[in-house]
């Protein structure tokens, strides 16, 4: 058994270094290289998926330790969406003048995140992370002619290169201050560590997450990414700028010794999800929409973390991971998927107050398989509230349609339904990830509550059709003026005259 | 208030015959503004929206110039000099408002005002831009103070700007060149778009105009000193390769048109005869076919000769389905035919079930908190199909097409034309259907002879995640396939008070021939026959032979094709391309075209043309006073002109005239694109349309070259009478060749309007 899983492992590792290797010696046969490096990075990919289902954690490697199942999880996250993106990328940029170099860098870039989400040396760690991030750099600047392509790097160069600072100064104080290098030994006695040093370390961290996941305020470079091929912009959403939670949740037990940092990470998180979601609401272009998409939806997960949800944020990356990467490489269907405004036949409070139902029908399916207490508010009431809501709006766009007994009672099962669905994918994750569920981690303070009663008045302001309203007066648009020039890109990197623009 | 407005109204009454000579003082201004910036506006050409990508000479505004010159003035748009900041701030800006301005289904939540026209809610919302202002006193007052009228304004910012009377038009032409994809956008708004007469047109040029010289006055004031650099250089070896290739193929293609002799032995009765649109796409095809027994082929525009408008019946959209030279005349919808009324039932269940549920998700991602526990919930799903979709994509296309085909089984259509007392708007009256058959027949020279069966072959194509599908659509029916247009014509064709009708106007269908509609798939070569659309069949054996005949000739032409396409398995291969997501060059496209050949199909049937030109089939015996010569140069050829040029000169600038790399293609409103982050609105063809790879073009930029069979004192009358045809013949936007039929010679046309003998053996 074991050799089969040294076998296994061995091909995860060796697929993207051999990848790498065969679009170096590629020479003229840049195609064929490129399906071999596509091959190779599926093999690894299933290797990863015959080691999670094997579902044992392997103790051989002095270097990398700690192969625990989330880094596994993670691992087979990044070789996934590395083996869609390569093969997607075969015929997608086919022709182009980079070709080779486009897949070396791809390699490359699967292996140093892959080496990220396995390292246990904290300094490895830190240098893969690094490493992926000047990877991704390059990868956006494809066409290293086209000026604003290059700012688009530049600033994310510049943006992320702070945050692999701070990294690595926190693992420097934590390493000097714990007298070892190794995470999984740091943090199995936190406590040891002297206060003012761990929350130094725990300040930094949040930082570089805060960078990575492009929160506000840092998320200027990655709504200003979009003059990367369609491919990059997939590994980078569903991929990199996950680094900010998979730092939080490795980094788990250090940060839940400082809830004040994860309180501000949580309000940050908040910040950016309502941001994200109203300025992904006003954008008029596909890739654009997706990007404040991405803010919002990692702010999500930064609330997450913040409320020590450590489990539901890895859910919530991997899960948002696999769509985002899939919405933008359909991004080119944006013109047949054209969206049609629903017709509204019943509006107002009546059938709102009624789809209330299905969000206590949803709450329950989800409460029903993640085994949670409906009547407790703890920072699991967060995935409740918003499982409600989600149930309610699905209660609630068949209400508007039809108002009638049928229909109610179709929206209460679909709401049951739907909160089971949401149930299962977040505790699939959990079940893998058993020492990440950590119950009452963080305590349910106003400040969360409040949060969500925002959440909830913006819902149901928007369903009330108040935007609307609002628009007409000055104050909508002064509203509307600033949220969009708050969410442009940096001027920088937009192609305003054509002839700027190169190939 | 009340009291407010009386005093302005007995001010203005105390100063009435004043008033009147400045209210006429004011509208005369506005007139002159207006007809300044529509000449300034003159050598914008109009971009279409994606969805009916319509192929158009991107120096359209200067074909009243020769080619040479209309190419030296055209680098305005190519300079790739340093920029101003000024510009970068002002396009920026610009590009701004306009994509939220334009924006047709992407965004939630709309530009507020937007419906009150462009210049009037850039009134409401510009004093809140601090991008604009940028928070100075001055600049707030000045966009507080602005005119209600866009042309006051234009005035206004020329003024301000110290632009001097005669320098205006100049000035706002440069202006207009600054940004030529939104503003051909504009171009195409204001004077293409069909819209029905209750709907306002949102946007005016001035208004386009107005909001960028505004934005001009706070971010670049010191416009008026800049100058546009063109390197006069490129037009020379641009000119030369043109050239080169010009030559080169006319030598050769009328060297093989003259080397054959033209009429061939009369066929007996065939069994098909084949109407293909004059596409170069079908030509190979067509060629393929003919090379598996007694059919006959014609080329004839797609649209097939009546303008319509389709409401199509599972979209419930309506398309404009003819030239956009034309307008619809006619409503027609698309019903299922009666044959379904079992599925019918299954059908508007299975639909109802798709929408809803398509309704539900959008809302549940197209909103505020919701779309987190959305993703989280479906996640998995969307993980689990794009791998699917990575390992086995023909699985997964054939199963979500099963799938599909379950839920909501597709029914067969039919056009439904009859006018109803119901509504007056739709369908044409008898008069009109035998009218339309005669001009189409007598177009196609299909005046006798008639097979068993006859085809009318609309086209269209079949791409996956691609912005430019409609680009690969038939041109002739506005961007759109044009299988209704095909399914209406043999409808109408099938009545026996049609047929009666022609008979009285000399055309004799003899009872027993049977009209069909199809739809030849350009990117597979798949020929679609709608059999149930039709009364049954009288010839089942006929229809059977033909399917398996059509089915080998796309076997043949997938083959001819595969080299092209650099694919070494071409039947599977070709299907593959058709449905695979992330396939930036489905097919070929127009790519390649070269030449367009007014002539009956006996003339190029021997010749391997290798999918380079228009057919177009004309007899010239049959059209004593030229008249549907003249409709055929002065439409199709037309047509044939705008894909011409649009190929040209996406090869020859792909950034300046071609939207650049699929690759890093940003779709924005659903109607356009721009590139990354954003842009110009990029019109024109992708990169991956007309070039091999990065460096290679595949495409090989040449002039139309038009080759008509007829007596040439026949062709000149109608240059004489066609002002169209002497801007583009003698300004040699297209080359013109005539074979005269009485020497057999072919006579090419100088610029002179003289007629030079071609010698093939020079």
């Amino acid at each position: 058994m074991t050799t089969v899983m040294m076998i296994m492992c061995i091909t995860m590792l060796t697929g993207p270094l051999l990848a790498l290797l065969r679009q170096l010696l590629s020479g003229s046969h840049a195609k064929q290289a490129a399906r071999r490096s596509c091959q190779l990075i599926g093999l690894s990919f299933m290797s990863s998926i015959g080691m999670i289902c094997a579902f044992v954690p392997i103790q051989h490697f002095s270097l990398i330790d700690n192969t625990s199942r989330l880094n596994l999880l993670l691992c087979c996250l990044i070789l996934g969406v590395s083996f869609v993106v390569h093969r997607f990328s075969l015929r997608y940029m086919d022709g182009d003048r980079q070709y080779s170099r486009y897949f070396a860098l791809l390699a490359a870039l699967t292996f140093s995140a892959m080496v990220m989400a396995l390292a246990d040396h904290a300094l490895l760690f830190g240098a893969a992370w690094t490493t992926s991030n000047l990877l991704l750099v390059l990868l956006m600047v494809h066409k290293s002619q086209w000026v604003a392509a290059k700012n688009s790097g530049l600033l994310a160069l510049f943006t992320l290169l702070p945050g692999s600072v701070a990294l690595l100064l926190a693992l420097m104080i934590l390493g000097t201050v714990g007298h070892t290098y190794s995470i999984q030994e740091l943090l199995s006695n936190p406590e040891i560590l002297s206060e003012s040093a761990r929350f130094l370390a725990a300040s930094l961290i949040l930082v570089a997450g805060l960078i990575q996941s492009a929160l506000w305020p840092f998320h200027r470079w990655l709504i200003s990414s979009l003059n990367s091929p369609t491919p990059v912009s997939a590994l980078m959403h569903a991929g990199l700028v996950n680094g900010g939670g998979i730092l939080m949740v490795k980094f788990a037990p250090l940060m839940l010794l400082h809830p004040e940092v994860l309180t501000v990470l949580f309000i940050l998180g908040a910040i950016s999800a309502v941001m994200g979601t109203l300025w992904k609401l006003l954008q008029s272009d596909i890739k654009r929409m997706l990007a404040c998409s991405t803010m919002a939806q990692m702010g999500f997960m930064m609330m997450q973390c913040g409320l020590g949800l450590f489990a539901a944020a890895i859910a919530h990356l991997c899960w948002h991971g696999c769509f985002k990467a899939y919405l933008f490489l359909t991004s080119g269907s944006a013109v047949a998927q054209k969206k049609v405004k629903a017709e509204v036949h019943h509006s107002g409070l009546i059938p709102m107050v009624i789809a209330l139902t299905g969000g206590f029908a949803a709450m329950l399916g989800f409460a029903y398989i993640t085994q949670k207490n409906l009547l407790v508010v703890d920072a699991t009431t967060l995935t409740l509230f918003f499982a409600f809501i989600a149930g309610a709006q699905l209660m609630l766009s068949l209400l508007q349609q039809r108002l009638a007994l049928p229909q109610m009672l179709a929206g209460i099962s679909l709401a049951f339904l739907g909160g089971l669905m949401y149930g299962c994918s977040v505790h699939l994750i959990e079940w893998l990830l058993p020492q990440w569920t950590v119950a009452n981690a963080v305590a349910f303070t106003p400040i969360h509550g409040l949060t969500l009663t925002l959440f909830a008045f913006l819902w149901v302001a928007f369903n009330l059709g108040y935007h609307q309203k609002l628009a007409k007066t000055s104050l909508g648009a002064r509203l509307y003026m600033s949220m969009l020039n708050a969410s442009q890109p940096s001027p920088k990197t937009i192609t305003a005259v054509r002839t700027q623009y190169d190939y | 208030m009340t009291t407010a407005k009386n005093t302005v109204q007995t001010s203005a009454t105390a100063k009435e015959p004043n008033k009147a000579v400045s209210s006429y003082a004011v509208k005369n201004q506005t007139l002159a503004i207006q007809a300044m910036v529509q000449n300034a506006g003159k050598f914008l050409a109009p971009v279409w929206p994606l969805e009916t990508f319509i192929a158009c000479n991107p120096l359209q505004g200067f074909e009243s110039m020769r080619f040479e010159e209309a190419l030296a003035h055209g680098q305005v748009f190519q300079a790739r000099t340093v920029h101003h900041d000024g510009l970068l701030a002002v396009n920026t800006q610009l590009i701004k408002w306009c994509s939220s301005f334009f924006d047709v289904g992407q965004s939630s939540i709309e530009m507020p005002h937007r419906e009150e026209g462009f210049y009037p809610s850039f009134l409401k919302l510009a004093v809140f831009d601090r991008q604009l202002h940028q928070n100075k006193s001055e600049a707030k007052a000045f966009l507080i103070d602005l005119p209600e009228s866009a042309e006051e304004a234009i005035v206004l910012c020329l003024q301000d700007l110290g632009i001097p009377e005669i320098k205006r038009e100049a000035f706002i032409t440069q202006t207009l060149m600054y940004l030529p994809g939104w503003g051909g956008f504009v171009k195409w708004k204001t004077d293409w778009q069909n819209i029905s007469a209750e709907e306002q047109r949102s946007i005016t040029l001035a208004d386009f105009i107005a909001v960028r010289l505004v934005m001009t006055c706070l971010l670049w004031p010191e416009a008026a000193k800049a100058a546009v650099t063109t390197d006069g250089l490129r037009v020379q070896s641009m000119m030369t390769t043109i050239k080169t290739n010009e030559q080169r193929y006319k030598t050769r293609l009328l060297g093989e048109l003259l080397a054959y002799p033209h009429m061939l032995a009369p066929k007996p009765r065939t069994d098909a005869q084949l109407v293909f649109c004059i596409d170069v796409r079908s030509e190979p095809f067509r060629r393929a076919l003919e090379a598996e027994g007694n059919y006959e082929t014609f080329g004839f525009a797609g649209f097939f000769g009546i303008p319509v408008r389709v409401h199509e019946f599972e979209s419930k959209k309506a398309k404009d389905c003819c030239p956009v030279l034309l307008k619809p005349r006619y409503d027609v919808r698309e019903v299922p035919v009666a044959a379904n009324d079992m599925m019918l039932d299954r059908y508007y269940q299975g639909k109802a079930m798709v929408d809803a549920g398509q309704r539900l998700f959008n809302q549940l991602k197209h909103n505020i908190s919701t779309p987190f526990a959305l993703v989280e919930s479906t996640g998995l799903w969307y993980g689990a199909g794009m791998l699917l979709k990575t390992i086995a994509p023909d699985l997964t296309h054939k199963t979500s097409r099963w799938l599909k085909n379950r839920v909501m089984p597709s029914l067969s259509t039919q056009a439904a034309f009859e006018p109803s007392a119901r509504d007056a708007t739709f369908g044409m009256s008898l008069k009109e259907q035998i009218a339309y058959a005669e001009t189409v027949l007598r177009l196609i020279g299909l005046t006798q002879g008639f097979g068993k069966l006859v085809v009318f072959c609309g086209h269209g194509s079949a791409t996956e995640n691609n912005p430019y599908a409609s680009a690969l659509d038939c041109g002739a029916c506005g961007g759109n396939h044009g299988g209704m247009n095909a399914k209406l014509l043999a409808a109408i064709l099938n009545k026996s008070d049609v047929k009666q009708g022609l008979e009285e106007v000399g055309i004799h269908i003899p009872l027993d021939t049977q009209f069909l509609g199809g739809l030849h798939n350009t990117t597979t070569d798949t020929v679609t026959l709608y059999t149930d659309a039709a009364p049954k069949p009288v010839y089942p054996q006929l229809i059977r032979q033909l399917t398996q005949n059509l089915e080998s000739a796309r076997l043949a032409a997938n083959k001819k094709r595969a080299p092209k396409l650099g694919s070494t398995n071409p039947e599977k291969d070709i299907t593959h391309r058709s449905q695979d997501w992330s396939e930036t060059r489905p097919e070929w496209g127009l790519a390649r075209n070269a030449a367009f050949i007014v002539a009956p199909r006996t003339m190029t049937q021997a010749i391997d043309l290798d999918g380079r030109c228009f057919l177009h089939s004309y007899r010239w015996e049959q059209d004593t006073d030229g008249s549907l010569l003249e409709i055929i140069l002065t439409a199709p050829m037309v047509v044939a002109e705008w894909i011409n040029t649009q190929y040209l000169f996406s090869t020859v600038d792909n950034v300046a005239f071609g939207s650049g790399s699929k690759i890093t293609h940003n779709v924005t409103g659903t109607m356009g694109v721009m590139q990354g982050n954003g842009s110009d609105l990029m019109h024109g063809l992708p990169l991956q349309s007309v070039m091999s790879d990065d460096q290679n073009a595949y495409h090989e930029p040449q002039r139309l070259l038009t080759v008509v069979h007829a007596p040439k004192d026949r062709v000149h009358a109608i240059i004489e009478k066609q002002t169209v045809l002497k801007t583009l013949f003698f300004n040699e936007w297209v080359h013109l060749v005539v074979i005269d039929p009485t020497d057999e010679q072919a006579w090419q046309l100088s610029t002179s309007g003289e007629w030079v003998l071609f010698n093939h053996k020079e």
